[in-house]
């Protein structure tokens, strides 16, 4: 792909969906410690 | 030295003056100065932390190891990740909450012992004061080459632009410079990469010429398997804990309006770091398929610039790379102003001092570490470079365990914290005078040692106040 070997398109996209990955994951804690502290997660 | 670079360079260095003498209206109190009257959105937050991450040798350094490296390279970026997966899931919020000035505050807080604010202190200033050298070395040589300047006047323009700006306005001027400086640093390379592309034929032409120049340039991985799968690991470790320990990158947590805001901010710089990382991958290939025989690999990004960009464009682009030197310094040079007038002056010196006393001391200590940077830095001492990749690995030994293991383990107390923060420290400096035995970085044995003292030696004395740790722990009832 890309001209690239595979190890190295693997690469790039572990590097993306770490960090887009990191985002999503504190979004939602973020947002669940919200609902928690307005009494919507027991 | 080419008069039209001079002139944008001129512009944006009176304009980031600007907005520290129109920060510097703003503050009113300690809370403005060192961490922005805690008022910043999310816009200023992931600016701050992302022009934070990205040091002085971004650009320049990173577009000049890329040349010779190629994609194998990008790697070296995964440990930077991985601390902000550290700081946006589980140390930033925290500290927010927390929502005090500095991070000795921190440790004094929740290991309730005022040995635990001087440790941190101690070390905070030994490092951070060669740190500012360091930083303006690199601005000094950037502008050296860039606009054929002198390296002394280069250096002392540069000193006083930072120390100006910084001692004006406190964290305003240092967050909103950073957010415009972060913003015209990634525009610049994002707008660098079309360009660039368009001259070797697109992403796929530009990776098939690498590979005709070098196989090794378009490969995931240099050397055998098994040491690369090592190199990546440790790479990991020591970049994951190091950068996230860093006092300049954590006070930023205090200036967010709330902890969501520090958190979602750090979690954006992180997308925003890895686009510009990849975006450099790119200008490290395209400078090695159209300069093939650059002397000074440093100079892969400034030769894309001269050659390939009108003049105006060309000085945008060096102003930039100024941008994301001075973006680093300002923050060093705030906690070293926050340390001495918090941490030492408002604690241990004038007990009854008012915050306008505080301030005073704070903007001295600023113009003190600057001058003595300065100095340092017209000396052009080279080992003080090997001193930077030093100071990471100490910071990360020193205060990473006590911080993290502080924030989630009720158990944890001062004896242990105080045998952890030394006992990682002086692991870290004797491993690296020792010459990195079996191959290994300091950071790891540094780590090792702080995590194995911080429970064994509070396990072995008493268990902390539950009225100490209430703050930290507010659901809890007993140990």
């Amino acid at each position: 792909m890309w001209g690239l070997p595979g190890g190295t398109v693997f690469m790039i996209f572990y590097l993306f969906v770490f960090a887009v990955g990191n985002l999503v994951v504190t979004s939602m804690l973020c947002n669940r410690k919200e609902k928690k502290e307005k009494g919507g997660i027991k | 030295m080419n008069t039209t670079y001079l002139v944008v360079m001129a512009v944006y260095l009176i304009a980031m003056l600007a907005i520290g003498f129109f920060a510097s209206k703003r503050i009113e109190s300690m809370d403005d100065f060192f961490v922005a009257g805690r008022s910043l959105g999310l816009l200023v937050t992931l600016g701050t932390f992302a022009a934070t991450f990205v040091s002085s040798s971004s650009i320049i350094g990173f577009v000049g190891w890329l040349y010779v490296s190629g994609w194998s390279g990008l790697w070296a970026i995964g440990g930077t990740v991985l601390s902000i997966v550290f700081g946006s899931i589980f140390l930033l919020g925290k500290i927010r909450e927390f929502g005090q000035f500095t991070v000795p505050d921190l440790f004094a807080a929740r290991y309730y012992s005022e040995k635990m604010r001087i440790l941190p202190v101690i070390i905070i200033l030994l490092l951070y004061i060669v740190f500012v050298t360091v930083e303006i070395m690199g601005a000094g040589k950037a502008l050296e080459v860039l606009l054929n300047m002198d390296y002394t006047v280069s250096c002392i323009s540069i000193a006083i632009i930072f120390v100006l700006y910084t001692m004006a306005g406190g964290m305003f001027a240092v967050a909103w410079t950073d957010t415009i400086q972060m913003f015209i640093g990634f525009g610049a390379v994002i707008a660098s990469i079309f360009v660039a592309l368009n001259k070797v034929g697109g992403f796929t032409a530009m990776n098939i010429q690498l590979a005709q120049i070098d196989p090794g340039l378009v490969a995931p991985i240099t050397g055998t398997a098994s040491t690369a799968v090592i190199f990546i690991i440790w790479n990991h470790l020591v970049w994951g804990v190091g950068n996230i320990s860093q006092p300049s990158n954590l006070v930023r947590a205090y200036s967010a309006k709330n902890a969501k805001t520090a958190r979602l901010g750090s979690a954006i710089s992180g997308v925003i770091f890895v686009v510009f990382y990849f975006a450099s991958m790119i200008l490290g290939g395209t400078a090695r398929i159209l300069y093939p025989n650059l002397q000074d690999i440093d100079h892969a990004f400034p030769t894309l610039v001269q050659n390939l960009f009108n003049p105006v464009i060309g000085g945008i682009l060096i102003a930039a790379i100024l941008a994301i030197i001075m973006s680093t310094t300002d923050s060093v040079l705030l906690v070293i102003g926050s340390t001495i007038g918090n941490d030492i002056y408002r604690k241990y010196i004038n007990k009854d001092a008012n915050s306008n006393q505080i301030l005073k001391i704070s903007r001295i200590s600023i113009v003190i570490t600057g001058l003595l940077a300065l100095i340092f830095a017209l000396t052009k001492p080279a080992p003080v470079l090997y001193v930077q990749i030093f100071n990471y690995s100490t910071i990360g030994s020193a205060f990473f365990i006590p911080l993290m293991v502080g924030l989630y383990w009720k158990r944890a107390n001062k004896q242990g914290a105080f045998a952890s923060m030394l006992g990682g420290a002086l692991t870290n400096i004797v491993w690296y005078y020792l010459g990195q035995p079996f191959g290994l970085h300091p950071v790891i044995p540094g780590v090792i040692v702080a995590l194995i003292l911080i429970y064994s030696v509070s396990l072995a004395t008493e268990e902390p106040p539950e009225s100490a740790i209430e703050m930290f722990f507010p659901t809890s009832k007993a140990l």
